[in-house]
């Protein structure tokens, strides 16, 4: 290599210094605001911004996530995304005409009409799934470390018939044969994942993960057995009895359960996970985050009332006054609708700040890996990249990165 | 000047020297540690920002996927001075063009959904619903309009006093056999200062207690009623909550929130604004006038009450919902309903006007 002739310009390099871990959470930084900016642009653009706030967001997390010394980079576009769902909305409005037809048809005829929100039911669960493949793929299509793209490969069809499969013996096995059905889907992603040319593994058992599912399944199939037993009609039940508490605390230890369990097989899917020779480990604290969002749950429950009660403390008074034909209805209902988009975006703002940061937080710097110099020697992919982003996935609301 | 770089090949991390060689056009990388392997140079013209960060700046070159190089502050603003692109956006995966396409198709898409497929598709519905559907989905609008002005804090009571509700009824009776309509409407008085009307589907008409007060005479308010039969008549209110529940979907899915409350709420608004077409509106219209014409009943009171509230609308602002606020041109129709209208008697005795304006007087819940 020739240097130039003439003097050559050197500058001193700032580096920071590496991060201990192989896998860190540096934050960037800026997150509140980035948020709060998504929010009232997207609201001023009725919607069309979310696209572009999306990457954006999308952008933060990523570069957020330093792997041996060097950050995650996203490099999806706000423009991908509405594109992908440019390109859904022409499936999607042929199908919501016939849905909100059946709607109405289900008021008069609820055989009928219930026959067909089955079959559209069954279509969304399709749909869905197929939406998730496709998600996935692309969001690890526009994921780079080091200059090397991620990448899953595999058919969205193969998927769909193995979580139809799955569902169905979960269905017929009442549920039990659950994390088998996670365990074979999770599967059949991450065998196809890679980042460059190093393949991931997963290998993972639903047995290893009955003893965590089967908790909240008995305490749900408790509070079904208890509701038949004690007979209780919950539509025309005037007075709450003792009967109707103890079935909503099945209910809420269920939903408990449930949070724990979702969370214990992320940390056993990130343990059985390895690319090449680096095998992944965790040592995610459960209980940590539990405390957390139940904490923040219990607080934006606490919010929620006292706001509703002041709410409708203010439309009474409004209610009361009568000003004009009508005026203060129709002020009080655009007041309100206003109230509810407002608290509704400020609650996810803050979910996101508090809640969502710490889980990914946790979830980064309790991670392990072996054999790390492996890291060094990874050639980039030769998988083709999907052109367009998750259209569909957006309507669904799948992936909250 | 230092930094880090990776070629877009492995994940290789190469601390380098950075040269900038002007004449050549080039920015030239010589490893810093020894032994190392030879990295090819980046036309300056090429050099893009991806990303400044609180190092300096990630960089990459055009054309070459993945080439990524991290440097300092200071390099990144020498660099600035050589690389003449530095801070242009690196190329799109898709072109101005194809984005347009789809932009168009998907505009193409909506319109034709909004303006032609879904009229139609509405329109016929209306036509082939059989009756007990409509029934039930008139019943099940008129509930979610009270329960939607009953947000705002007092809830809506019907108007049931009997007298006044007997003749309520009788009026609604001549005007059907008058207007030929097959059965007479449902009607119900609800108690609410807003100043209008509505017909929903399954023969059922809502008037709000606010007209009673500002007709000044029982025919105007039998005008009304041939105005909200005429809807009736001509499926007018089945087509609207077809279309509404379509529009409410695509809203929906345009603001990505198919199952969200919006799509509800919209669907809600949209119900209560009886926003039917110009066409809709005017054919009404005709059938209130023959109406009236048939029965024998004076149309003028009709034309004086559309003026009075075009003057109260238009002078306090589209935000008062009115007979009128929805409906096209007042001028024109108060116009034609003064050139078409017939002279004729009172829709009422006094003895049955005195009773359907203290028809509030006894009130109960609304029971659909």
């Amino acid at each position: 290599m020739t240097l130039a002739a003439d003097t050559p310009l050197a500058v001193p390099l700032s580096e920071p210094a590496p991060p201990s871990g192989p896998v860190r959470f540096m934050d960037r930084g800026g997150l509140f605001g980035l948020l709060v900016k998504n929010a009232v642009l997207t609201l001023v653009t009725f919607g069309i911004y979310r696209f572009w706030a999306r990457a954006a967001l999308r952008r933060y997390w990523w570069g957020s996530i330093v792997v041996a010394g060097d950050p995650l980079e996203y490099t999806g576009t706000g423009l991908e995304l509405f594109i992908g769902f440019l390109m859904f909305l022409g499936i999607m409005l042929p199908f919501g005409l016939v849905y909100g037809l059946t709607a109405l048809l289900q008021h008069a005829n609820p055989i009928i009409g219930g026959l067909l929100r089955l079959v559209e039911g069954l279509g969304f669960f399709v749909l869905i799934q197929f939406v998730t493949f496709r998600a996935r793929r692309y969001r690890l299509s526009r994921t780079l470390w080091r200059g090397v793209r991620a990448s899953q490969g595999g058919s969205s069809w193969a998927y769909l018939r193995l979580v139809i499969g799955w569902t169905l013996l979960s269905a017929i096995t009442l549920g039990i044969a659950y994390p088998w059905a996670r365990i074979a889907t999770t599967r059949y992603l991450m065998d196809r994942t890679a980042l460059g040319d190093l393949e991931a593994r997963f290998e993972g058992r639903g047995s290893d993960l009955i003893l965590a599912w089967i908790v909240p399944y008995v305490i749900f199939a408790g509070s079904i057995v208890l509701l038949i037993t004690l007979k209780i009609d919950t539509t025309k039940e005037a007075k709450p009895s003792p009967g109707i508490f103890l079935v909503g605390l099945g209910y809420l230890t269920w939903l408990f359960g449930l949070l724990v369990y979702f969370l214990i097989e992320l940390r056993y899917t990130i343990r059985k996970t390895r690319f090449g020779e680096v095998q992944i480990g965790s040592l995610l604290s459960v209980g940590g985050l539990i405390a957390r969002i139940v904490g923040f749950g219990i607080a934006a429950w606490l919010v929620l009332v006292v706001a509703m009660v002041a709410i409708i403390g203010l439309f009474m008074g409004l209610g009361g006054v009568h000003a004009g034909a009508g005026a203060s209805q129709t002020l009080s209902i655009i007041a309100s609708v206003v109230a509810f988009v407002i608290a509704f975006g400020l609650f996810n703002i803050l979910r996101i700040f508090w809640i969502d940061r710490a889980i990914v937080r946790q979830i980064c710097d309790t991670m392990s890996m072996t054999n790390v110099d492996r890291l060094d020697r990874i050639g980039q992919s030769t998988a083709p990249m999907p052109s367009a982003g998750e259209g569909m996935a957006d309507a669904f609301d799948i992936g909250a990165f | 000047m230092r930094g880090r770089l990776n070629d877009g090949r492995t994940t290789a991390v190469h601390d380098v020297h950075l040269t900038v060689d002007p004449d050549a056009g080039q920015l030239r990388f010589e490893p810093a540690a020894d032994g190392a392997v030879r990295l090819e140079p980046w036309p300056l013209a090429d050099v893009r920002v991806v990303e400044r960060n609180g190092q300096g700046a990630r960089l990459t070159v055009g054309g070459w996927e993945g080439a990524r190089l991290q440097v300092g502050v200071e390099a990144r603003d020498f660099l600035a001075l050589h690389c003449p692109n530095l801070h242009r956006r690196p190329r799109a995966r898709w072109s101005g063009g194809r984005v347009a396409l789809w932009c168009l198709l998907a505009v193409v898409g909506l319109t034709g959904t909004l303006f032609v497929l879904l009229p139609r598709v509405a329109h016929q519905a209306a036509l082939v619903l059989p009756a007990s559907l409509e029934r039930q989905l008139g019943a099940s609008s008129e509930r979610g309009m009270v329960s939607m002005l009953t947000l705002g804090g007092t809830p809506i009571r019907r108007c049931v006093a009997p007298t006044g509700q007997a003749a309520l009824d009788r009026l609604g009776a001549r005007l059907a056999t008058a207007g030929g309509l097959a059965e007479a409407p449902r009607i119900a008085v609800l108690d609410s200062s807003i100043v209008n009307a509505f017909a929903l589907p399954g023969h059922r008409v809502l008037l709000f207690s606010g007209l009673l007060d500002r007709a000044e005479g029982p025919s105007a308010i039998a005008g009304i009623l041939g105005h909200e039969m005429g809807h009736v008549a001509h499926h007018d209110p089945t087509e609207a909550l077809v279309r509404n529940a379509g529009l409410g979907l695509l809203v929906g899915v345009a603001t990505g929130d198919l199952f969200g409350g919006s799509t509800a709420g919209i669907a809600t608004l949209l119900l209560t604004r009886n926003a039917y077409s110009r066409e809709a509106e005017r054919a009404a219209d005709g059938f209130a006038l023959t109406t009236l014409a048939a029965a024998g009943i004076e149309s003028l009171p009709l034309a004086r009450f559309y003026r009075r509230i075009g003057r109260e609308a238009a002078a306090s602002g589209a935000l008062v919902p009115s007979l009128l606020s929805t409906h096209p041109d007042p001028g024109d129709r108060q116009a034609r309903v003064e050139r078409e209208g017939h002279d004729g008697a009172p829709a009422m005795d006094d003895k049955d006007w005195q009773a359907l304006l203290r028809i509030c007087d006894k009130q109960a819940p609304d029971e659909p």
